[in-house]
């Protein structure tokens, strides 16, 4: 009788947000999956549902298929590049012989999506040969860049904020409310904010650059200078949060073992990195991995400050998806650009999860 | 005892007002009139002092279409977030203190909805919207957001630590399940539940990509698709007053992230345990 009336509650209870659980995130899911096989309208399917056109495979042959495509390791002997792999590499080692890297998964990772980044600029068509849809890949390489920089920005950033204003004290306070404020503005607002800041003419860096007797510089021309722009409006706006996680983390370092490095005599880069870096070693990758995600879905600051542009330097892919889906009207091609942005995004969450799980 | 000169201090100060800078100025530049603003956005001191002064941007907002937007933003953020709470706070209780026949099978599959980032969903939402003639409306709007496996995943952690002593006192009391959950548990939960219903509403206020898909008509704008379309095109003539709507657009969810911070902690110190 008891367990009946178990079952009946149970069920009034849940039954609500279950409607709306399954019908507005599991059936979307599915029919994400099922549109993308399909050549399908947004108008014809509108007008007659049979309109939509079985395709099978080949949306997705479309976006990631070209003639001649390699993996071409030439892009990699400028300058920049073989520095950059310098001192990604010369940082891994010099950690490793530190033993900093040991019991540092966050700081592992860190590393191994580095060096992910560094090599899918090596996929490329070479002369004569073209992808089958040139921005797609263009758009995963932009969105992945930017994804790295932001993520780990933030992380970096976050990370220092939270140590230098980890002391008791109303100024603290104040500073650590400074800090974080900025993750209240709305992601309009904030592309505004930032779009006005950034400004060739009227910008206040066009301003400081003036007053100081230079000339403007065009950032929103420039290839580099707009994924700065978004990369910096991402970093400015997303820290709020990881600074709170990271203070919290920080504040639950046991102080005995501070202490007790200190009367060992260890310098403060010591502590920092053999006491402080491993005891918030699972938070670090936690931020850096809740940030890899939500970037990798960047879409309204890209959307609103450079909509794609110039030439495409900032286009991403949930911006393309919404491109295919809403300006071109073939929501099958857009669909197909979500479904391997999920699997993408299913990466990271997997590692998370997975992290996570083990660690309890 | 000498006091020590406090060099931390001095160096985080100045960081945090470097940081702030771009604050301070969109602040400054929403308090000079607008005709001065189209000549020059560096008036006095590159701009940061807002000399000369006015409030008439703010003024104009007043009776201008920024103001149905905010209206909007306003209605849907807090039904969304009053349903979300509550929806959140009742299944969470049947998860944690029920036992019914297919918990094991459900509650899994629920957590496995956290894995699906609901922005991706957007193209398949405009389907089923569009099919059920719900794009253009509120409630198109509202109803996506409500499915959040988030909120449930906290409101089941913490009801999940609350003693048992307490529910059973109420069941040989004859309370039923509903009358302890709206009599003991959600008096218990408040706390979870502020910090589920600030990260709805801070969503709500600030969701961008479904709104944009879903509104088409002018006056249903919200806030963020108002100002993305319709500000950014204004910025030239009225950047002063344009600045002002920024600025109004961003208090609520500042107030509410400093206010309501060790609510969000706690939230996070849940959801990642």
């Amino acid at each position: 009788m008891k367990n009946n009336k178990d079952n009946f509650f149970g069920y009034i209870f849940i039954l609500p947000f279950l409607l709306l659980f399954v019908s507005f995130l599991l059936y979307p899911f599915g029919k994400l999956f099922y549109i993308s096989f399909f050549e399908w309208n947004i108008m014809a399917v509108a007008m007659d549902p049979a309109n939509a056109i079985y395709v099978g495979f080949e949306n997705y042959y479309y976006l990631l298929a070209g003639e001649g495509v390699w993996f071409d390791i030439s892009v990699f002997f400028t300058p920049i590049k073989i520095i950059t792999f310098s001192i990604l590499t010369i940082s891994l080692y010099y950690f490793y012989t530190k033993e900093i890297l040991k019991n540092n998964i966050g700081l592992i990772f860190f590393f191994f999506y580095a060096y992910v980044v560094y090599f899918v600029h090596g996929i490329q068509p070479t002369e004569d040969a073209y992808w089958n849809d040139d921005v797609f890949w263009k758009s995963i390489r932009n969105t992945m860049v930017m994804d790295f920089f932001s993520a780990y920005a933030i992380t970096f950033i976050a990370l220092i904020i939270a140590i230098g204003t980890n002391h008791t004290g109303k100024i603290y306070i104040v500073i650590r409310t400074l800090f974080w404020a900025t993750g209240g503005v709305g992601v309009a607002a904030l592309s505004i904010i930032m779009v006005q800041i950034f400004n060739t003419y009227g910008g206040i860096t066009s301003n400081f650059l003036n007053f100081f007797g230079f000339k403007n510089f065009p950032f929103f021309i420039n290839m580099n200078g707009s994924r700065f722009v978004v990369i910096f409006a991402t970093v400015w706006w997303a820290i709020s949060l990881p600074i709170m996680l990271f203070l919290a983390a920080l504040q639950q370092i046991p102080e005995e073992r501070y202490e007790a490095a200190k009367i060992d005599g260890a310098t403060k880069s010591e502590i920092f990195w053999h006491i402080t870096l491993p005891g918030i070693a699972r938070m670090f990758l936690l931020v850096s991995l809740l940030q890899i995600i939500s970037h990798w879905q960047i879409f309204g600051q890209a959307n609103i400050m450079t909509s794609g542009g110039p030439a495409d330097a900032t286009r991403t892919v949930v911006l393309m998806a919404y491109d295919y889906a809403f300006r071109d009207m073939e929501m099958g091609q857009g669909a197909a650009v979500s479904v391997i942005l999920f699997f993408i995004i299913g990466f990271f969450v997997f590692i998370q999860f997975k992290t996570f799980k083990e660690n309890e | 005892m000498s006091k020590r000169f406090p060099l931390t201090l001095i160096v985080v100060l100045i960081a945090a007002l470097i940081w702030s800078i771009p604050f301070w100025w969109i602040l400054s530049l929403s308090f000079q009139p607008n005709d001065i603003l189209q000549k020059t956005t560096s008036n006095t001191a590159l701009g940061f002092i807002p000399f000369p002064f006015t409030f008439e941007n703010y003024y104009l907002l007043w009776g201008q279409s920024f103001f149905d937007w905010f209206l909007n933003s306003a209605i849907i953020a807090v039904t969304m977030t009053v349903l979300a709470t509550i929806l959140c706070s009742l299944s969470g209780y049947a998860f944690a203190r029920i036992d019914f026949v297919g918990k094991k099978i459900i509650y899994p599959i629920v957590l496995a909805g956290l894995m699906i980032p609901g922005e991706l969903l957007f193209i398949p939402l405009f389907t089923q919207f569009s099919s059920l003639g719900l794009n253009n409306s509120f409630t198109g709007l509202i109803l996506p957001r409500l499915a959040v496996p988030f909120g449930v995943f906290i409101m089941t952690q913490y009801y999940k630590g609350v003693p048992n002593e307490i529910e059973e006192a109420a069941i040989i009391d004859g309370a039923n399940r509903f009358q302890i959950w709206y009599r003991i548990m959600v008096p218990l939960s408040i706390p979870a539940m502020i910090t589920v219903a600030i990260v709805t509403f801070g969503f709500a206020w600030n969701d961008y990509l479904w709104p944009l898909i879903s509104l088409s008509a002018q006056d249903m704008r919200t806030l963020q698709v108002g100002i993305a379309l319709q500000i950014g095109a204004r910025m030239q003539e009225y950047m002063g007053t344009s600045l002002a709507g920024v600025i109004i657009s961003s208090v609520p969810t500042i107030i509410l992230l400093i206010y309501f911070q060790k609510y969000l902690l706690r939230g996070f110190a849940i959801g990642s345990k």
